[in-house]
């Protein structure tokens, strides 16, 4: 009896290990900002305008820079929350919306990087790039750009 | 069919030019063509395989570089009609057109390539979506390649064309008009003309025939010169021979009644001696009878040698060559005579029986004496020397040489007979002895243009005709056929 009572117990524990493991892998999205090279972008944008740039509509800045976009890849935690919460859309979406359009020729593709300091890096160095990353991402040459009147979200 | 030098060669140029223009116009542009689409079939083929790369990584590696690369490659192209991205559904396998550029071309999913255009398909796979890639590139730049392919496979024929009317002209300027006038120059020669010559300045082999032609001409004329030379040469010798025995036989034919005139006057001197020695008058009367008919006799003699001179000098008067009428009985009996007493003065031991059939009152006709009796001579002595040769091999002693001749005036015509009951004449030569220089006698007896010389005088001076007729060992029969 004793037996049955220690191996229930120690199903209940695996299983209660279990469940506390799921709820630890479905963590809240984490908080993003959108940065900007110096030269182009203004200090603050609506979701709507941003959602324009992300899907090439909007291909140049108010002074005619010509935009480009930077994001993190889907697979990272930030490129997916870029996709989700600015596009609503996931990142296999975000994958064949810019495919159709590269295929078309009607945009320039936004440029994937695996960090954000890759994102940083390359935003600070073209004039009109625009980029996403996450919120505690430490800036060197780049400006946030507030969304909505937020800084992140 | 009978086809000229000429037009043989223009028929191999032409075949060459048109075989020529054949592979030109038509094979060497269709391969050309095949080789053309197969690489442009390579070509389609391998932008899709790039675009659809460029897909793939894009979708895998979210690096958008390469198939915007592909794409900007793609859409620069002028031939291009339209470039398709098309979804494959994992489960079902269905196939959607997701993009078409330019947008607004009717893509379906079934196109398949045309004589207008070229469709290819890449496929890619990757995690996020499966599907391939279809290009579709018009086939206009082939088109122009193969229309300028066939402009100008036809001026290289026509260049060609004009290349071998050229030669075609030239090598039968260069083969056929020289090989025309060797031709030409041939027949003259052998018409008889030796003087023929041909233009042979060329190098070549037809310049070689050329030479080589005007040598054998000149060796031909030459060779002709000796040959006439020595015909003539035989001729003359037969004649002085004809002549010889001739002289034979006129000299027996005199010497008879000039031994009875010597003998005569012989014994009327003698006759004469007695006469004065005598006083006996019917003595003196007896041998004044025997001297008149010795005078008689020796008178009768001399009229007779006269006679035969007198003969002689009328066959022999006028010009060589002249028609006079002859008495051909006449000119057969004396020279049948003259012939055997001519054998005999050289042969005292032959003899023959000479048969001579007149027919009365033959007309004279026109003839050459001197040449008719020198045909009338000659078949006696070849009957004479057959009937000699039969006698000299025959055991037979029944056997009576023989030689006639027989005249006869029949339908316009007068027909001398010589015949002689020799061994005859064998079939295997019966038509070879009329031609020249044939003979069955041993060197140095005949020169073997007696027969030939007889045809020529009975046939070509008399317009007559004349044949043989003979059985072997039995008879050879001569015929001459004159016109009155």
């Amino acid at each position: 009896m004793k037996k049955i009572v220690t191996k229930l117990l120690f199903l209940f524990a695996l299983v209660a290990s279990i469940l506390s493991l799921q709820s630890s892998t479905t963590v809240e999205e984490p908080s993003i900002m959108v940065i900007a090279n110096a030269k182009g972008a203004p200090t603050s944008l609506t979701m709507k305008e941003l959602k324009s740039i992300f899907q090439g509509e909007k291909q140049r800045w108010a002074d005619g820079t010509k935009i480009s976009i930077a994001f993190m890849k889907s697979s990272t935690p930030v490129g997916s929350a870029t996709a989700g919460k600015i596009m609503k859309m996931s990142g296999d979406q975000l994958n064949k919306f810019w495919l159709a359009l590269v295929f078309q020729g009607k945009a320039k593709a936004p440029v994937f990087f695996s960090s954000a300091s890759e994102v940083e890096s390359y935003v600070s160095q073209n004039p009109g790039a625009i980029g996403v990353v996450d919120a505690g991402c430490q800036l060197k040459d780049s400006r946030v750009i507030s969304i909505e009147g937020k800084k992140s979200f | 069919m009978k086809l000229s030098l000429k037009s043989k060669i223009w028929i191999t140029m032409l075949s060459v030019v048109l075989m020529f223009a054949f592979f030109v116009l038509f094979y060497f542009p269709e391969q050309q063509q095949k080789v053309l689409l197969n690489n442009y079939n390579t070509e389609v083929q391998n932008l899709s395989n790039t675009v659809g790369l460029g897909v793939k990584i894009a979708l895998t590696e979210q690096n958008f570089e390469g198939v915007s690369t592909a794409m900007d490659f793609v859409l620069k192209k002028e031939e291009l009609i339209f470039v398709c991205l098309v979804q494959t559904d994992d489960s079902t396998k269905e196939k959607t057109i997701l993009k078409t550029v330019p947008e607004d071309y009717p893509v379906t999913l079934n196109m398949a390539s045309n004589d207008s255009m070229i469709v290819k398909m890449a496929p890619f796979v990757t995690p996020t979506m499966s599907g391939e890639i279809m290009i579709g590139m018009g086939t206009r730049q082939i088109v122009e390649s193969k229309k300028e392919i066939r402009n100008t496979s036809l001026l290289v024929c026509l260049v060609v064309l004009f290349i071998g009317v050229v030669v075609g002209f030239l090598l039968s300027k260069n083969i056929t008009v020289p090989v025309l006038a060797l031709r030409d120059a041939a027949l003259k020669v052998g018409e008889g003309d030796r003087t023929q010559q041909v233009n042979s300045n060329g190098k070549d082999e037809i310049g070689e025939l050329g030479r080589a032609f005007n040598k054998m001409v000149t060796a031909l004329s030459l060779a002709e010169a000796e040959r006439k030379a020595a015909q003539e040469q035989l001729i003359h010798s037969e004649k002085m021979a004809s002549l010889g025995q001739m002289t034979a036989g006129i000299a027996h034919e005199i010497k008879n009644p000039l031994n009875f005139v010597n003998n005569f006057s012989a014994l009327s001197v003698e006759l004469l001696e007695e006469l004065e020695e005598s006083t006996d008058e019917e003595d003196k009367i007896e041998i004044m009878e025997s001297l008149k008919s010795n005078l008689k006799k020796i008178t009768a003699h001399g009229k007779r040698a006269d006679s035969i001179v007198a003969t002689m000098l009328q066959h022999s008067r006028g010009t060589a060559g002249e028609m006079v009428a002859t008495d051909i009985n006449q000119l057969c009996s004396e020279y049948a005579d003259l012939a055997f007493h001519g054998l005999r003065a050289n042969s005292k031991d032959f003899n023959c029986i000479i048969t001579k059939n007149f027919e009365e009152n033959l007309p004279k006709i026109n003839a050459i004496p001197q040449d008719l009796s020198r045909v009338i001579l000659n078949l006696f002595n070849n009957g004479f020397y057959a009937v000699a040769e039969r006698t000299k091999k025959s055991e037979d002693s029944e056997y009576k040489p023989e030689v006639s001749v027989t005249t006869e005036k029949k339908e316009g015509n007068i027909f001398i007979y010589v015949r002689d009951n020799g061994s005859g004449i064998p079939k295997a030569i019966k038509d070879k002895i009329f031609e020249p220089f044939f003979t069955t006698k041993p060197t140095g007896e005949g020169t073997g243009l007696g027969l030939s010389l007889s045809y020529d005088i009975v046939t070509k001076e008399h317009q007559g005709m004349m044949s043989v007729q003979s059985e072997e060992g039995s008879y050879t029969q001569f015929t001459i056929q004159l016109p009155i």
